[in-house]
């Protein structure tokens, strides 16, 4: 459902676990810890950018496949073998760079509402009736 | 390979399922035309939004998976639907009246004066009544909405409970991704039931790309059908209703007003403050909201609980630091998300379609970033009164704001380009107004010099009305289609 398995949304599963964002992302939120919510904080990520307009797609798609070279120029290491405190200092620093605080405030929050809301929802509740 | 395109005859088209569109195609199936609505979105039913998860309807229901771009200082990111039914199956819910001192202002400036209250009033009470609005008191959870009231009512301002249309609401805070029960009204599981019940055919996945149009008559409708194949429609007559975006872009491709069309749009701000209180407030418990401070509805601000989920929580606080990020997710039971709404007086507009997909600018003025400071402090107070003990603005580089002072603080720093602002309200993109003063549509939402092609949904709204506007749009298209129908 929701092109979650179309070739492009598999794609940008793809580029994402490349850039490394998803270990950083592992690395410096609680939430994103987990392997399955990891998986779903990417699963959601890639399928809303397959769906979103070709133009921001591919800004989106070129931040993140300079993402290890940027994020090598200012922690001297790779995402995918960064300690926890590199991953966090990176990302902060990154975050306060122009080109990347919208990209990356964009794809975290995807990101985050994925894992947080991205399980199927609790079973109803018997009706409340209204308290004055 | 391509596809020869084939041809449907018909004989009223309706394009767009939204708020406006099936006003269109229930009110011409009642009258006994043939009706066909083309909408570009999936249909999707209760029992499908209730075994979804809230990610997955978002993908699902919205246009580009959940927001669009409007680009200028600062981002803002809209949000509109793409499913039959349109906006309405996210929506809030809310009904609320134009008030006669808006329409007045909009007769002035449209320079037409049969929109009135007396006559959109009438049509507001029919619509009020068709969707069995309610006054929404506070449900079991709701304590945000309650703790808004109280402080409201310690202040001395004004608050309402939110008008709504629903039935039964079981307060399961999912308005936003689509109501898990069916309970809140939207087109989907109203007005177009009704109007399929009266022989109205709804072709879901169809996108209409251009009207074939010669000496004022629209000929036919060229679109893609959810094969992807060409297709041609031959109508009588059209209803255009493909919302704020979706309406002027279809003129704008057809040469239809391509210099007006889209180049003004209103849209009403949303600023999110996060709010910590020292006690439980659970807000994921209770309906999307129940309580709306009008206090200062004269300059264009509401202030109102959000929707909170622990997803939407952690997107509005994913420009911080992760650190905080963590520590605000671990005690989400003691926060609360705020909305305060702002009419924008800086126009946004289409300034070109790329790939097929429009793009948005908008140009904020400083009056704007004025009423978005004034806006904040006024929450800000509200919040305190509230018993907030920490505020995080609407500005992912601001901390953490413990009292008023530091709200001023804040407010002298803060920039236009600091601003993370959402809006979900646009209209008025070809509005009904005089052409000399950049009118696109006449007094029967006829864009002008057009006979049978008619404009039924926000885009036609002469400005914004400061209030959520699905009741303003519904009454304006029940006016429009009842004009053509008395003109047949
Ligand atoms: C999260 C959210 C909450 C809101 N809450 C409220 C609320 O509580 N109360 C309120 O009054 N308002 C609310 N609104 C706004 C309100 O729902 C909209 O203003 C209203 O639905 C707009 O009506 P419309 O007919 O102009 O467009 P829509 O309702 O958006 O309908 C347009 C339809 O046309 C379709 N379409 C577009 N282009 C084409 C094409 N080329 N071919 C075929 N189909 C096409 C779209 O897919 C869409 O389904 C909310 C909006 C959002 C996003």
């Amino acid at each position: 459902m929701s092109g979650d398995r179309t070739p492009r949304a598999r794609a940008l599963e793809r580029a994402l676990y490349d850039s490394g964002l998803p270990t950083c992302w592992a690395g410096s939120y609680a939430a994103l810890r987990d392997s399955r919510a990891l998986e779903r904080a990417v699963r959601h990520t890639a399928a809303s950018l397959a769906l979103m307009p070709a133009a921001y797609r591919w800004g989106t798609v070129t931040a993140l496949r300079l993402f290890p070279v940027a994020f090598r120029a200012v922690t001297r290491t790779s995402p995918h073998s960064a300690s926890p405190e590199r991953l966090r200092h990176g990302l902060g620093q990154l975050r306060a760079r122009p080109g990347y605080a919208d990209v990356l405030r964009a794809t975290t929050a995807l990101a985050l509402y994925g894992a947080l809301d991205g399980t199927a929802p609790r079973p109803a509740h018997p009706p409340l009736g209204a308290v004055r | 390979m391509r596809h020869a395109a084939y041809d449907i005859d018909c004989d009223a088209l309706v394009i767009g399922s939204g708020a406006g569109g099936s006003v269109a195609a229930l009110e011409l199936a009642r009258a006994g035309r043939q009706v066909t609505v083309l909408e570009e979105g999936p249909r999707v039913t209760t029992a499908e939004l209730a075994a979804a998860s809230p990610a997955e309807s978002m993908r699902r229901l919205y246009r580009g998976g959940g927001a669009i771009a409007v680009l200028g200082t600062p981002t803002i990111a809209y949000g509109e639907a793409r499913v039959v039914g349109g906006t309405t199956v996210v929506n809030g819910g809310l009904l609320w009246e134009p008030s006669a001192m808006v329409l007045d202002r909009w007769a002035a400036w449209s320079g037409y004066g049969g929109y009135r209250f007396p006559v959109v009033g009438a049509r507001f009470a029919d619509v009020q009544q068709r969707l069995g609005m309610i006054v929404q008191e506070h449900g079991e959870g709701n304590e945000d909405s309650r703790l808004l009231a109280r402080a409201a009512e310690s202040l001395g301002w004004r608050w309402q409970h939110p008008q709504r249309v629903v039935r039964g609401c079981e307060h399961r805070n999912q308005c936003a991704t689509g109501c898990p029960s069916g309970a809140k009204q939207s087109m989907a599981v109203s007005y177009l039931p009704q109007a399929e019940a009266l022989g109205a055919r709804i072709h879901d996945g169809v996108r209409a790309r251009r009207l074939v149009h010669g000496r004022g008559v629209v000929t036919g409708v060229e679109a893609t059908d959810a094969a992807g194949r060409p297709v041609r429609y031959l109508p009588r007559t059209v209803f255009a209703a493909a919302g704020p975006i979706g309406t002027p872009v279809l003129l704008r491709r057809s040469s239809v007003h391509r210099h007006t069309a889209g180049r003004r749009l209103a849209l009403h701000l949303n600023l999110r403050t996060v709010a910590r209180f020292s006690r439980v407030v659970d807000a994921v418990r209770g309906t999307m909201f129940t309580a709306q401070v009008q206090e200062h509805s004269g300059l264009g601000i509401l202030v109102m609980p959000s929707n909170l989920t622990p997803g939407g929580l952690g997107a509005a606080l994913a420009g911080r630091d992760p650190r905080q990020v963590d520590a605000l997710l671990d005690v989400r039971a003691h926060l609360g998300m705020f909305t305060t709404q702002v009419r924008m007086q800086g126009p946004a507009s289409i300034t070109a379609c790329v790939g097929g997909a429009p793009l948005l600018r908008h140009g904020m003025t400083q009056a704007d970033h004025h009423t978005l400071r004034l806006a904040f402090r006024r929450t800000a107070r509200l919040l305190f009164a509230a018993g907030a003990v920490e505020l995080l603005p609407p500005t992912s580089t601001a901390g953490p704001l413990r009292d008023l002072a530091d709200v001023d603080a804040y407010c002298a720093q803060v920039r236009p380009r600091d601003w993370e602002l959402v809006s979900v309200h646009g209209m008025a993109s070809c509005p009904m107004a005089r052409p000399e003063r950049g009118g696109v549509c006449d007094e029967t939402g006829r864009p002008h010099g057009f006979r049978n092609l008619h404009v039924c949904d926000a885009s036609v709204l002469p400005g914004a009305p400061g209030i959520s506007p699905q009741g303003t749009i519904m009454s304006y298209a029940h006016e429009i289609v009842g004009r053509h129908l008395e003109s047949v």
